[in-house]
């Protein structure tokens, strides 16, 4: 036994120093570092795209690594603070704001000017802007997201119910029907018993994306979030409220959405919920349920509650860091003039491409479900330009946003007192230096 | 003592115990065999109605899960190695030895327990990266020599140990490199195993600091590399909850430490139990 | 007893010992300390340092003194994260404790299936974070989580384990003691076979009953032991964070706030690294406090015992 463990040990030691540590063996003239958030199916996505790249273009590899968002950055600050960044680095619009605070991003004028590709008129309006801060371009919008409605197409003909809604009535309407008790009596019914539902009509966010539905009634109310100058906060109270009120009443006072909720899309694929509030990103594994257990859903824009059209977004857009190797500059904006183009595959992930060329190609239009997400483009909101963005909006620390969320939707607090927290704090983080 | 009723309820109890220890386990070795439509459901089943392999194999073929697992066992094995040389030799002066600033330096290692690695990563990342050493195994094995549990357990072993050893062979004119190699070292055994076992699981398990120095999969450890998949914070995440690739993930993870801890748990008990921890 | 300080030795013994021992304790220590103070030393101390400057990891540091620490006295959510490092302490140290100890007893007990017992009470041990967070974040889901159907079949209602301000916490001291309880419990059976059974043997031919045994020769003989247990549980506990980081982030809200979760949110969220420093100088600081008052405590306490 001992004489195995010594044996073992040596050939540890010997592989450790014949297998090769430091660098690759083979290295290609040019390897690209290409960070991205992505995790799960997205992640598979994108890495076939690199694949088919590589297999091309031998003289420029791109290296992809992908680790969830928020330990990507953790790794992407302490490597800029190093000088080494990865050569393009992928993220969200709004966090843009933050990185070009910090001297971490290159503006991309002058690669656009050289470019034939990377060309505003070939993106989507929208996105270019979204990508854009300060009156310099940082990003290259890679394809945007946004809420929309999936429904269960069965429970809605069971209900009686024959066009998903589009406005705040419409909604409170279904979502009744929709909310069955075990006696099978809806919400709003004579006898129904709110302590043993078995169906809701929707589900109720209790992480940042309840943040996000609120934002979207918010804007549909046309109300504003930071001042022009970004220096403090804008929030109208009563608008804030009374949106904040519509989405809490959803689970406390009409009961046709559960509370404390984390599953939403197991609870909707299980039948729990009838409606669900979500992301184009949601589509592959609806797909994948349809095809093999006959799942029967569809999707609509999300509803307009309040005044005006508007739904949160974000998207997911490419940038260059500034302390990368200013060599490798040239072959990364090769890789990326090709990925934009060639971003086909990257629809299947349930993403809207931003590139022109692939959102009007037919391969992308004759996509099922993607009509409705397609359509809400225009009236996409993202969340404001700020360099303070992690201290506002970051959804894995007590930010004043998900403060108020949070104790908004799990605790009933009063929406009007943790709206004016919220500004409070807000204000607080604008005006420290 | 040993009646009857004593003997059947304290078997009761241990079937208790055992399964609650290893109930989550085997929850997650459970999860980890079915296919992911049998994980969507409310129904539990501990046995899988169709037992898969498809998790494994998913995870298998989209992530270099041998290379990062060869990584782990090389810098556990080789971190392992140094620290216990490390630590019996420094373990033994603090015990033994009489020399200026000896309490003193004991006490201020002791109290690198006390900062949390969030603050000494950055320093550290920068140093590395001066010297152009990120992203391979030096990176990640020398840190680990400047663990202190180790040198803790070493020296309160060496604090046990009787003097009429040292002393005899003092007489004879033994150094004190030989007096510690061949008297001392053998006698040390289990300590050693039980500071072997200890460095092994941290270097295995350790997170964040691979996270921060390795970028490529050539480098990269296990818990690194399969937290690309094992979605952080499962309840506020918005991706694609695959609950069956993320527990083969866990047990892939899992399975080497508890291999070696299997093998070993006999020294380990005694070698903790050696490390004086004695009474009177 | 446990040797904080090596026996006390004879006049011969140290003129022995001094003969030799020149240069040799700094050759054997200096291996060690080379790593230490290039590897753990050196970067704590620079960390540290950086409390008294503002940085954002990138770019230059600029002095502030003790700006930072000021700063700490205004800020809410450290007097939050401050009080639930404290609550989370003291649900998690008594449990390790009592049930470590208990563990340690029950399987002390000279009866076939012992090691089995011990085996898997110690495995959750060598889990990884990562792994032992998401593990229990699945058991403990709200309405498909394994854990909340059994306590439903008992007619308990789904208790929303981790999305529930006063709950969270509760979930994330369940799943530590779970996954940590294997290492008191060994330190505690070491501590258990150190004592002699003719101690017991005498006792019980007197008459003892077996709690009187505990009570008068167990707990006394253990308590070198129980100390080291305690310490090293308060340690952990006041720098939780892997369980924190993987299964709530510190929600709902900021109900599961620790500090070092605090810190690094701090730190690496909103770039604030100088703020986040000071806050683990503020830690460091109660936690060399915590060890001397335990250590002083324990040392008097022995010297009642032996008086």
């Amino acid at each position: 036994m001992k004489q195995l463990l010594r044996y073992a040990v040596l050939c540890i030691v010997l592989l450790a120093l014949v297998v090769p540590s430091f660098a690759t063996t083979a290295r290609e003239k040019v390897t690209l570092e290409f960070w991205g958030g992505w995790t799960g199916p997205d992640a598979d996505t994108m890495k076939g795209i690199v694949k088919q790249w590589n297999d091309k273009n031998p003289d420029i590899q791109v290296n992809l690594t992908t680790q969830a968002w928020s330990p990507l950055f953790d790794a992407f600050l302490v490597a800029a603070g190093a000088n080494k960044s990865p050569d393009i680095l992928a993220m969200h619009p709004p966090e843009i704001p933050q990185f070009v605070g910090l001297g971490l991003l290159t503006p991309l004028d002058d690669v656009i000017a050289k470019s034939t590709v990377i060309k505003p008129d070939n993106y989507l309006d929208t996105a270019w802007k979204f990508s854009s801060y300060d009156g310099k371009q940082y990003g290259i919008p890679l394809d945007m997201h946004m809420h929309g409605l999936f429904y269960n197409v069965d429970l809605f003909k069971a209900a009686g119910i024959k066009d998903p809604p589009k406005t705040g009535k419409e909604l409170l309407e279904d979502a009744r029907l929709l909310t069955l008790d075990k006696n099978g009596k809806h919400a709003g019914e004579q006898g129904f018993d709110p302590k043993n539902i078995v169906q809701y009509g929707i589900n109720m966010y209790t992480n940042h994306h309840a943040f996000y539905e609120w934002y979207s009634l918010y804007n549909q109310e046309g109300g504003k979030f930071l001042s022009e100058d970004g220096k403090s906060c804008a929030i109208d109270v009563d608008k804030a409220t009374a949106a904040w009120q519509f989405l809490q009443d959803l689970v406390y006072k009409e009961n046709v959405a559960p509370q404390g909720q984390t599953d939403y899309p197991r609870d909707f694929l299980s039948k729990r919920t009838a409606m669900l509030v979500d992301g184009p990103w949601r589509m592959p594994q609806l797909e994948d349920s349809q095809a093999k257990d006959g799942f029967n859903w569809a999707d609509a824009p999300f509803p307009v509650i309040f005044d005006k059209p508007a739904v949160w977004g974000s998207g997911h857009t490419l940038t260059l860091p500034s302390k990368a190797d200013p060599a490798k500059q040239g072959a990364a904006v090769q890789f990326l003039e090709w990925l934009a183009a060639n971003s086909t595959a990257w629809a299947k992930s349930g993403n809207l491409p931003a590139f022109k060329a692939v959102m009007e190609s037919k391969d992308f239009q004759s996509m099922t479900g993607r009509q409705a997400f397609i359509s809400q483009m225009p009236v996409e909101v993202t969340l404001p330009n700020t360099v303070k963005y992690n201290q506002i909006f970051a959804t894995n620390a007590p930010t004043p946003i998900m403060v108020m969320a949070q104790n908004i939707i799990l605790k009933q607090a009063d929406p009007r007192a943790e709206v004016k927290t919220a500004c409070d704090t807000i204000n607080s983080i604008l005006a420290t230096p | 003592m040993k009646s009857r009723a004593g003997q059947i309820l304290w078997y009761i109890m241990l079937v208790i115990i055992v399964v609650l220890a290893l109930a989550p386990i085997a929850w997650m070795v459970s999860t980890a065999l079915k296919p992911e439509s049998e994980i969507a459901t409310i129904e539990i089943h501990w046995i899988p109605r169709t037992i898969t392999l498809e998790n494994f194999q998913a995870v298998f073929e989209k992530f270099p899960i041998l290379r990062w697992m060869l990584n782990s066992v090389v810098v556990a094995v080789l971190a392992t190695l140094l620290t216990v040389f490390l630590d019996s030799l420094a373990g033994y002066a603090l015990a033994r030895m009489e020399f200026w600033g000896r309490n003193l330096i004991f006490a201020v290692i002791l109290s690198m327990l006390f900062i949390p690695l969030q603050i000494t990563v950055v320093p550290l990342f920068l140093a590395f990266s001066k010297l152009g050493l990120t992203d391979n195994y030096l990176a990640l094995i020398l840190p680990i020599g400047a663990n202190v549990t180790g040198v803790f357990l070493m020296r309160q072993f060496f604090l046990g140990i009787p003097y009429e050893l040292e002393d005899a062979a003092r007489v004879d004119g033994a150094s004190a490199v030989r007096i510690w190699w061949a008297i001392i070292l053998p006698l040390a055994r289990p300590a050693l195993s039980a500071v072997a076992i200890i460095t092994f699981l941290s270097a295995w398990n350790s997170f964040f600091w691979p996270l921060i120095v390795t970028q490529s999969d050539a480098a990269r450890t296990l818990p690194v590399g399969i937290a690309q998949f094992m979605t952080l914070r499962p309840g506020l995440s918005m991706s694609v909850q695959l609950y069956g690739q993320s527990m083969a993930g866990a047990v892939i993870a899992a399975l080497p430490p508890i291999i070696v801890f299997l093998l070993l748990q006999r020294q380990f008990i005694q070698g903790i139990s050696l490390t004086g921890i004695k009474g009177a | 007893m446990l040797r904080i300080l090596p026996r006390p030795r004879t006049v011969a013994q140290t003129a022995a010992a001094e003969r030799h021992f020149r240069w040799t304790p700094y050759l054997f220590l200096l291996p060690y300390l080379l790593f230490f103070v290039t590897f753990r030393l050196g970067p704590a101390v620079a960390g540290l340092g950086v409390s008294f400057t503002n940085w954002a990891v990138v770019g230059q540091p600029q002095w502030v003194g003790l700006a930072n620490y000021e700063a700490m006295f205004r800020d809410p959510r450290l007097l939050t994260a401050l009080r639930n490092t404290l609550f989370f302490t003291a649900l998690t140290v008594p449990l390790l404790v009592v049930l470590g100890l208990a563990l340690a007893i029950f399987l002390n007990q000279p009866r076939r299936g012992r090691t089995l017992g011990r085996v898997a009470v110690f495995t959750p041990y060598v889990m990884m974070s990562t792994a032992v967070g998401v593990v229990w974040t699945w058991l403990l889901e709200k309405d498909y989580g394994l854990i909340n159907v059994y306590l439903g079949k008992l007619g308990i209602p789904n208790v929303p384990w981790l999305t529930d301000e006063r709950a969270a916490m509760y979930a994330i001291v369940l799943a530590t003691v779970w996954w940590t309880v294997g290492y008191g419990m060994v330190l505690f059976l070491a501590g258990l076979q150190d004592i002699p059974e003719e101690l017991y043997e005498a006792a019980r031919i007197d008459g003892a009953s077996s709690w009187g045994l505990f009570r008068y020769i167990t707990l006394p003989l253990l308590a070198p032991t129980t100390f080291l247990v305690i310490l090293l549980a308060i340690i952990n506990s006041f720098q939780v964070f892997d369980q924190v980081y993987v299964m709530t982030s510190g929600g709902p809200g900021s109900a599961t706030l620790t500090l070092v979760q605090y810190i690094y949110v701090t730190a690496f969220q909103f770039f604030k690294m100088g703020y986040g420093a000071a806050i683990a100088g503020l830690l460091f600081a109660l936690l060399i406090i915590f060890a001397l008052v335990q250590t002083r405590a324990y040392r008097r306490g022995l010297k009642g015992a032996s008086a």
